[in-house]
């Protein structure tokens, strides 16, 4: 807690309705955020249980820093993933993170199943379980909308929602967060659906002395500058991530189809200056960031026979746009936008729905299922077909999309096609296939995401395959994020938290460590994450990585499958030292 | 001697709005340094590629050459 | 000449809240928005655009320096109110007075919270949305 020596938590129990405060002095040695949270999770998880116990945790952290400077915007949810059976970590920014800094509390520990949907109302001074029956079946725009009439605190408050997908625990569901941020990967809402939390709200307007103004605001003027002048910053807000469509086009590295392709012949018709010049309407931030990376699109639908219109926006990024459009061979901007709005207004991740949607629409061109499975044919590119697809897989349809609802992993288990079905550790990939990077990151990083560890990134400043070096490169990130998730800043800003101005801001708020402190933080953080993962039975070397990612030339050439294992063993060699220093 | 630069739209901030630019080079002069004497800082700088085949920063450029360049790929 | 704030460019506003988060900084030492003279909120849910509900500086009536009824707000050259703590008795007819819902009140310290156009908020806007403006001084 800010000028405190404690982080405070409060616990919640579904099921009676309780709640308990605490202020935990030993937690400060997790600095916060996703520290905190592991340390949480490690304590409150029950690895003997089902993903979906009643019994399970799920908690939300912020960090010793958020909001009192730019760009520190995100709050960190921590769970047991339902997709991949292992650690679930997932980021959001919107202005979870202020209200939760405002209401007084580090850290949220939920617990237990409420006896009918409810949602769940934290403020300063109150905490509520409320009835949700109504709500449960809506979208999570609906769901906002109701809570947002009924609820007190507009303007400082924030929503945190469920949709049909997380009701039906589909394993990839996700959490809305303020209508345009999510926690989207690894199941989180299926989690809070097992637990019948359709939302939560959280108000937060405490008053909060600032400790040494003159010292502070020095910090925070610094760091603004920066945030504002550099160009990255500026790139973040122009036109967005979706920058990434063209040059990664160019360097043969846009999954597409299923990654039977890397160069999407559409994708001068998807790239980030279409979406400017045909769809862009708008950009937002989450609160206490500058850049406002948020893209809002729009598209124009008929949706009744005399000339009925409306105009639909959505948020698009580049995983989208790539999941969602290259992926699946889906060649207009305004098509990519009709497939974010089915999967934002059920409640899944875009991501993972995309992957997913490619390994069926090739099992069901190589007749591994057939229209009897599918209902509708899939083909690459039809997106009326995928659309409806979406609406099966939210709503588990029949036993095949209760299978896609399982993930590409299990549906490929099931059906066949494992080669093509393109996960890594049981989740399915992001939208670099740069090099060995990107596919040894996800593979190794904790939770299976591109972000742990910024692996493809690797890929792009490496000119040739340097093993020791690419390794290095990959552990030494996965341990840094864990500080920089521990602030709990915005990843977009790494470059300018250099571990310079992470101390200089943590001094200015009183919090004093040195850089080898830091660094000690960053390795017990992630060391407690191994020590969770081993918990639930991972074992890196399980991981199996599938064929295609070497039958598909990467923007580094094409790889070879023994070096990707080579890699992954040579990382995991790193981490059983870790384990045992 | 003759080269062509073919720039990604980010880069326009960096040429007063110019996509397509021409500029006349010493011979030996790699698509770095060239890329560069326009006002494009490096560190911008991702793929490169001429005759639409990638090449390195430090490629040494002949007459006539089109180059394109496309940024840094970005993200979390 | 005087200095007004003008919201003019919310048309640009990404809803980053920087300006409320210094405001409450500089002017109050406080890191809670709560403190900031400056609202910026959504019509209604995040897909309507953003407002920002302050001050707009009357030079032709003060509503609120009008209802005080212990010379608490006293005229601002150019515009607007100064609040003299002081004599504040915290009684919130301000509040309620003012035509833009632009003064609010702070339950901690008993007095309005009120712009005084000091231009922190414009200065940290990375958008270009507040501006401040010269208008000629009317006292």
């Amino acid at each position: 807690m800010i000028y405190e020596k404690y982080i405070k938590l409060l616990y919640v129990d579904l099921e009676t309705k309780k709640i308990r405060i605490e202020k935990r002095t030993d937690l400060c040695d997790y600095l916060g955020g996703v520290g905190v949270a592991t340390k949480l999770l490690e304590e409150n998880l029950k690895p003997e249980l089902d993903v979906f116990d009643e019994n399970q945790p799920v908690i939300f952290a912020i960090g010793a820093a958020s909001t009192v400077f730019p760009v520190i915007t995100k709050t960190v949810a921590m769970f047991r993933s339902p997709l991949t059976g292992e650690l679930g970590e997932s980021y959001a920014g919107g202005r979870l993170a202020l209200t939760l800094f405002l209401a007084g509390y580090d850290a949220v520990v939920i617990r237990g199943k409420a006896e009918y949907p409810s949602y769940l109302t934290i403020t300063r001074n109150n905490v509520e379980i409320k009835d949700a029956r109504a709500l449960w079946g809506m979208t999570s725009e609906e769901v906002g909308r109701v809570i947002r009439e009924r609820e007190p605190g507009g303007g400082k408050r924030s929503i945190i929602r469920i949709g049909p997908a997380g009701e039906n625990l589909v394993r990839y569901a996700s959490v809305c967060v303020d209508t345009y941020r999510h926690f989207g990967r690894l199941g989180l809402g299926a989690v809070m659906g097992s637990k019948n939390l359709k939302a939560i709200t959280v108000v937060g307007d405490r008053d909060l002395p600032v400790g040494n103004f003159k010292e502070y605001f020095k910090v925070y003027q610094e760091i603004y500058k920066r945030v504002t002048d550099t160009e990255i910053m500026a790139k973040y807000h122009d036109a967005g991530t979706p920058i990434n469509v063209e040059p990664l086009n160019a360097a043969g590295g846009l999954p597409t189809k299923n990654l039977k392709q890397s160069v999407f012949e559409y994708g001068d018709n998807i790239s980030g200056e279409t979406f400017v010049k045909k769809n862009l309407v708008r950009k937002m931030a989450c609160t206490g960031c500058p850049v406002g990376c948020i893209h809002i699109g729009q598209f124009r639908r008929e949706f009744d026979k005399g000339h009925d219109y409306e105009a639909v926006s959505v948020g698009y990024d580049f995983e989208l746009i790539f999941a969602l459009g290259s992926f699946l061979g889906i060649k207009t901007s305004d098509e990519i936008l009709m497939m974010i709005e089915a999967v934002e207004e059920l409640g899944l991740d875009a991501m993972s729905t995309g992957v997913v949607l490619g390994w069926a629409t090739e099992a069901f061109m190589k007749k591994l299922v057939t229209e009897n499975e599918t209902i509708v044919p899939l083909a690459f590119g039809k997106t009326e077909n995928y659309i409806k697809a979406i609406e099966y897989i939210a709503s588990r349809k029949n036993e095949f999309y209760g299978a896609l609802a399982n993930g590409a992993d299990y549906a490929s288990n099931k059906y066949g096609g494992k080669d093509y079905a393109m996960t890594l550790g049981k989740n399915e990939m992001p939208g670099y296939h740069t090099g060995y990077g990107a596919i040894i990151g996800a593979a190794v990083g904790a939770r299976h995401s591109h972000l742990c560890n910024g692996g493809y990134s690797v890929d792009q400043s490496m000119k040739e395959l340097d093993k020791d070096k690419l390794v290095n490169a990959i552990f030494a990130e996965e341990k840094e994020r864990c500080l920089l998730n521990s602030l709990v800043i915005c990843l977009f800003a790494r470059k300018v938290y250099d571990r310079k101005t992470i101390i200089a801001a943590l001094n200015s708020i009183g919090i004093n460590y040195t850089d080898d402190e830091l660094t000690a933080i960053a390795e017990r953080i992630y060391k407690t994450k191994i020590k969770i993962k081993k918990s639930l039975g991972f074992n890196q070397m399980d991981v199996k990585l599938p064929k295609r990612f070497f039958q598909t030339q990467s923007a580094s050439g094409l790889l070879d499958e023994n070096t990707a294992y080579e890699l992954m063993q040579m990382y995991n060699n790193k981490v059983e030292e870790m384990m045992v220093k | 001697m003759l080269v062509y630069l073919e720039l990604s739209g980010w880069f326009k901030r960096y040429t007063a709005g110019n996509t397509r630019l021409e500029i006349d080079i010493m011979p030996g002069t790699t698509a770095i340094q060239a890329i560069t004497s326009t006002g494009i800082p490096e560190s911008e700088v991702g793929l490169v590629t001429v005759s639409d085949i990638k090449v390195a920063h430090d490629h040494i450029l002949s007459r006539g050459e089109i180059i394109r360049v496309y940024p840094i790929i970005i993200g979390g | 000449m005087a200095k007004v704030l003008k919201t003019e460019g919310m048309n640009k506003c990404i809803g980053c809240f920087t300006c409320m988060l210094v405001c409450s900084g500089v002017n109050h030492k406080n890191h809670s928005i709560s403190k900031s003279a400056i609202r910026v909120k959504t019509s209604g849910g995040l897909q309507g655009k953003f407002i920002a509900v302050v001050c707009i500086a009357c030079n032709d009536g003060r509503a609120c320096a009008e209802a005080c009824p212990s010379g608490a707000l006293e005229n601002r050259p150019g515009g607007g109110v100064v609040l003299k703590a002081d004599k504040c008795i915290g009684c919130r007819k301000c509040e309620t007075a003012c035509i833009m819902s632009a003064a609010h009140f702070d339950e901690v310290e008993n007095q309005p919270i009120i712009c005084k156009h000091c231009g922190v908020c414009a200065r940290f806007c990375p958008h270009e949305c507040l501006m401040m403006e010269d208008v000629p001084n009317d006292l």
